[in-house]
């Protein structure tokens, strides 16, 4: 299992490594105005191509830069209809508490599960590695939590319907 | 060659010029000011602070023989700084036409125009005009189609190179009438009205012309651009040369001597590059064989056995950082300025986003 993940993790982090080269970068469209530009879109030429890593349909993650901002959405692993309810419901809890966390974005990208924007504010008041790693760990958590949290409400459901039925026995 | 001083700012530093003798630095702390620090033993201690912008100030440039400081900033405003009998500066006002973001100033060698790039797609050349006591400006906009990221002057003080997010690096003339002499034949060109497109030259892989800078003899055009790549163009021989470096792409770039390029960026540590007859090639990296920082990042001294029992135990992959954190190089973060020696020797000056200033050596 593990097999697959580290190459995985490995591309994801050279490709936010390179993509999270950011700079100040006044706005060319309004005056005085500095936005981030993956989120504007305005000018086309300070963009860069979108890259998605994916390591198998059910999991990706697409990485769009530009020249002060980069958004890294991620799709987490759903394989049934529990999983799908536990990773919405998951991922809701933290974008509701975006503010706290700094670099996640409060609505997801179409199509993903989670979105962060990393702005050249973050990554001056914080390390570029360390913003990787955050990313990566992420990552490797959320599944992770996931499937803890399905194990124990299947381990709850389990109780639940012995200690009911075991009246009818 | 080596790191010569190093001093920790406690903000993030934009940019930094240091005047004459180097007794004195103008920094950016990552706001609308601009703060003077005069050397002190071995620190520096703050003697002025220039406010007059409103928004963040992107550049700083001292001239060294007129003593002026040139800033200019996100609020489309450049201020010419001088000294008066008091040791206060004063600001002239500079009528720069800019509509947008100013990104970068640049004294000429004379240091009697300078030159402003800016995100409304121009670059503003201005010079004093007499008759009204402040600074007028010139626009140079075509062929130029986005923001203006670098700007560089060759020494004969009318050509001029610019570099922006249109991934095209060029060489304009600026030959100001009433102000500059007719110049010299180059290998750039003859007549040379403002203006005139001298070179215009791209990186192999495209990518944003993050900074620009001619050779000291000014036969030649080095830039540096979002592929992690510093290319050399050559005007007589029609020829760009790229080296690519393995490393994040290079934003800030000095050509202290004929046959070195100092060139920084979000790798964090300065890399040296050497003439190797019509080519050049990365020769070394300032700053990573530092012994105690090495020594710091792996307190056992045996990094190596850390690593695989790491590795081992954990499955985590060799990591870049040492176990607090901090990075191999003498720069934490991303290195925005590389600065000639004022005075005209081969050192160099970084400053970066970790608040750090550096002294380097570079030999020739």
């Amino acid at each position: 299992m593990s097999n697959t993940l580290r190459p995985y993790l490995n591309a994801v982090r050279s490709t936010l490594t390179a993509a999270m080269c950011l700079e100040n970068f006044a706005s060319q469209i309004v005056e005085k105005h500095n936005v981030p530009e993956v989120e504007a879109g305005n000018s086309q030429e300070v963009l860069l191509n979108p890259l998605v890593v994916s390591r198998n349909e059910n999991e990706q993650v697409l990485i769009e830069s530009s020249i002060n901002s980069v958004r890294v959405s991620i799709r987490i692993k759903q394989a049934d209809d529990i999983e799908r309810i536990l990773a919405h419901q998951f991922t809701r809890f933290l974008m509701m508490r975006a503010e706290s966390f700094i670099i996640l974005r409060r609505v997801p990208i179409k199509g993903y599960d989670i979105s962060f924007l990393v702005t050249n504010f973050h990554t001056e008041q914080m390390f570029k590695h360390k913003l990787v790693d955050f990313i990566i760990e992420f990552m490797e958590e959320v599944d992770k939590e996931i499937s803890e949290m399905k194990l124990s409400l299947n381990a709850r459901a389990r109780i639940v319907a012995e200690s009911y039925l075991s009246q009818f026995v | 060659m080596g790191l010569l001083d190093e001093h920790n700012f406690p903000f993030c530093v934009t940019a930094h010029a240091f005047n004459r003798d180097k007794s004195q630095v103008a920094v950016c702390p990552n706001s609308n000011e601009v703060h003077i620090y005069a050397r002190s033993g071995t620190q520096w201690a703050l003697a002025h602070v220039l406010g007059e912008h409103d928004l963040l100030v992107t550049s700083i440039d001292w001239a060294p023989q007129t003593n002026r400081i040139v800033t200019c900033s996100q609020d489309k405003n450049a201020y010419v700084w001088t000294q008066d009998a008091g040791g206060a500066w004063r600001p002239t006002l500079v009528h720069l036409r800019i509509r947008r973001a100013a990104t970068q100033a640049r004294w000429s060698p004379r240091e009697d125009k300078f030159a402003v790039g800016s995100g409304d797609r121009c670059v503003a050349v201005c010079y004093f005009g007499e008759d009204n006591d402040w600074w007028v400006s010139k626009h140079l906009r075509r062929p130029i189609a986005s923001t203006v990221l670098s700007v560089a002057w060759h020494p004969n003080n009318v050509l001029l190179a610019c570099g922006g997010t249109d991934a095209k690096a060029r060489v304009l003339s600026a030959f100001i009438k009433g102000v500059d002499e007719k110049p010299a034949p180059s290998p750039w060109g003859e007549r040379l009205p403002f203006g005139t497109l001298c070179g215009e030259f791209d990186a192999p892989a495209g990518g944003w012309v993050h900074g620009v800078a001619f050779a000291p003899d000014g036969n030649a055009l080095a830039f540096a651009t979002h592929d992690a790549s510093l290319s050399v163009a050559s005007p007589q021989t029609a020829s760009v040369v790229s080296v690519r470096t393995p490393g994040l792409p290079l934003v800030a770039l000095s050509w202290p001597a004929q046959s070195t390029i100092v060139a920084a960026g979000h790798d964090c540590s300065p890399v040296v590059f050497a003439r190797d007859g019509d080519t050049w090639r990365v020769a070394r990296r300032l700053g990573e064989d530092d012994q105690r920082r090495s020594a710091a990042a792996s307190p056992s001294g045996n990094s190596a056995f850390n690593l695989f029992r790491q590795l081992d135990s954990r499955s985590q992959p060799a990591r870049a950082s040492g176990g607090d954190g901090a990075l191999k190089s003498v720069h934490q973060n991303t290195i925005t300025a590389v600065r000639a020696d004022p005075a005209g020797g081969s050192d160099v000056s970084s400053s970066g986003l970790d608040g750090k200033l550096a002294l380097w050596s570079v030999g020739a």
